[in-house]
């Protein structure tokens, strides 16, 4: 039996439980979003030249995937439903503040 | 040493002390043939095959951590084959080939145990999907078959098949060829075996760049001082993409966390392998009793392994839906690996755009059971400069072809 009283453990402990800055309703439970992914540079508007077929599979199925801080979207399904964008540190799963939201 | 009945009779009168250890840490040599990034089970696998099939044994093996710290020692351990497309099957069962004589071949009890693969169906639709999924098997060789509502009791009488629930349990498939293994024996036993070939272990030996001349691999940075080579595979699992951004080039893989946990050692309870895709759990029982899940992947990626609380929760609360006999286990441990997942939820297995460098990544949740496998047709792939059939479909081009082998949408099969 252990004798360390319970706030002494958890203080140790990793948060395992992922509070989402939702610019519009505050810290909110992960479970109420749905991931969108990075946000690439190319997400947005298509562009009108045409792209070879390296740059499709490019597109549609290379990743990133880094280590550090990203730029991603959220849907905050479960409250004001609407698309956010956030920057999170990958390895530590920080939010460092929010860019810009898209409205609804 | 070989272990054999007389060893361990000789060795159990003289008290235990004179076992040899299975393998000594090694310091880097200048240059070797080839390197291994990741002392993981496919990494040790490759260097096994390397040496074993193709005569090249100049290897390091390069491990940042410890031999086996990742995620060999985090998985549930199960093996199976029952892919639906043939690409896959043909690969995973292959592997299933391999691990039926591993212990034989390495002369290490790995403890594979053929108790089959169960795959619940919770709705028509995963009904229709299961019983194509068993003919699709059935006419690729592998072996697969159908149960209904009894024959489901009969096998797994723990399991709830209450018709009540919310997603009742409708039916199955079984791949009685397929089962589990003691993921650590598996490194052990590779790593005993490559000792006595002359293969290198660097553990604490982490990979920061890889030098190239003309577009070719020339060697690699590590921690320890840097090491010629003309060839390097990477296996990295959930850090492939970091690895591959070092030499230069893009993966279609994802990193998420993915987490397990086991259970207080009970008495025998459960001799098989219980799969749920649409609840995303997996549960066996260890042959220590303890009863081992293995949960859904977080949806957001992170290279942070410590798993989402939710995720845990729901999983959770399937086990005490579908084995209300457990539900008052206490639970012991759990924890969580990075995996990555690849866009089309195959593997990707062979050359890269930097010549001499060879990739085996987005293995997703699924790894461990291709282990023996995926070391065969890397090795292949690596002391041939070009794929095996069997990993052929598998190569970084299909997503520019557009050639995928796409599980993911076609197969419907958790990983």
């Amino acid at each position: 039996m252990s004798w360390v009283p319970v706030p002494w453990r958890i203080k140790e402990r990793r948060q395992t439980l992922l509070l989402i800055p939702c610019p519009h309703c505050g810290d909110r439970d992960e479970a109420e979003f749905r991931y969108g992914g990075e946000v690439h540079p190319h997400s947005g508007p298509r562009s009108e030249t045409p792209i070879s077929t390296e740059q499709w599979g490019e597109r549609l199925f290379l990743r990133n995937n880094s280590a550090g801080v990203i730029t991603e979207s959220w849907f905050h399904l479960h409250g004001c439903q609407r698309w956010i964008e956030l920057n999170r540190d990958t390895r530590t799963d920080e939010f460092m503040g929010t860019t810009a939201s898209e409205g609804s | 040493m070989r272990y054999s009945a007389l060893s361990l009779i000789w060795n159990g009168l003289s008290g235990h002390r004179h076992w040899p250890r299975l393998w000594q840490s090694a310091s880097p040599k200048p240059a070797y043939d080839v390197v291994i990034v990741g002392g993981g089970g496919h990494g040790l696998a490759t260097a096994y095959y390397l040496a074993t099939e193709h005569g090249i044994r100049n290897i390091a093996i390069v491990e940042k951590g410890w031999l086996g710290g990742g995620n060999v020692a985090r998985n549930t351990t199960i093996i199976r084959s029952n892919y639906l497309l043939p690409e896959s099957s043909s690969l995973y069962d292959h592997a299933v080939k391999l691990w039926q004589r591993m212990a034989s071949d390495l002369n290490y009890n790995v403890m594979y145990s053929e108790r089959g693969v169960v795959n619940l169906a919770h709705t028509p639709y995963d009904l229709l999907k299961v019983r194509q999924r068993v003919e699709a098997n059935r006419a690729n060789g592998v072996d697969s078959h159908f149960l209904d509502i009894p024959a489901l009791r009969k096998l797994v009488p723990i399991l709830n098949v209450d018709q009540g629930l919310h997603l009742p349990v409708l039916g199955a498939s079984l791949q009685k060829t397929a089962g589990i293994a003691r993921h650590d024996a598996v490194i052990w036993g590779y790593a005993r075996v490559l000792q006595e070939l002359g293969v290198d272990i660097l553990q604490n030996c982490e990979v920061t760049g890889f030098e190239t001349s003309n577009g070719r691999v020339a060697g690699v940075q590590t921690t320890r001082g840097s090491i010629r080579t003309s060839k390097v595979g990477i296996m990295v699992s959930g850090h492939s993409s970091l690895l591959a951004d070092m030499a230069g080039f893009r993966l279609p893989v994802t990193t998420v966390v993915l987490q397990a946990l086991v259970s207080e050692p009970i008495k025998p309870l459960l001799d098989t392998v219980v799969m749920s895709g649409a609840l995303h759990l997996y549960v066996n029982q260890s042959d220590k009793g303890e009863m081992v899940f293995g949960l859904a992947p977080d949806r957001y990626q992170s290279y942070g392994a410590t798993g989402s609380f939710h995720i845990l929760e729901q999983s959770v609360q399937s086990v005490c839906e579908y084995f209300p006999m457990v539900r008052r286990l206490r639970m012991m441990r759990q924890w969580s690996g990075i995996v990555d997942m690849s866009t089309d939820g195959s593997p990707i297995i062979g050359k890269t755009p930097v010549a001499g460098i060879y990739i085996n990544a987005g293995w997703g949740s699924g790894g461990f059971k291709a282990t023996p496998g995926a070391g065969f047709v890397m090795a292949h792939t690596i002391a041939r400069d070009e794929p095996h059939p069997l990993n052929a479909p598998f190569s970084l081009g299909r997503f520019t072809s557009g050639r995928l082998v796409d599980e993911l949408g076609a197969g419907a099969v958790a990983h």
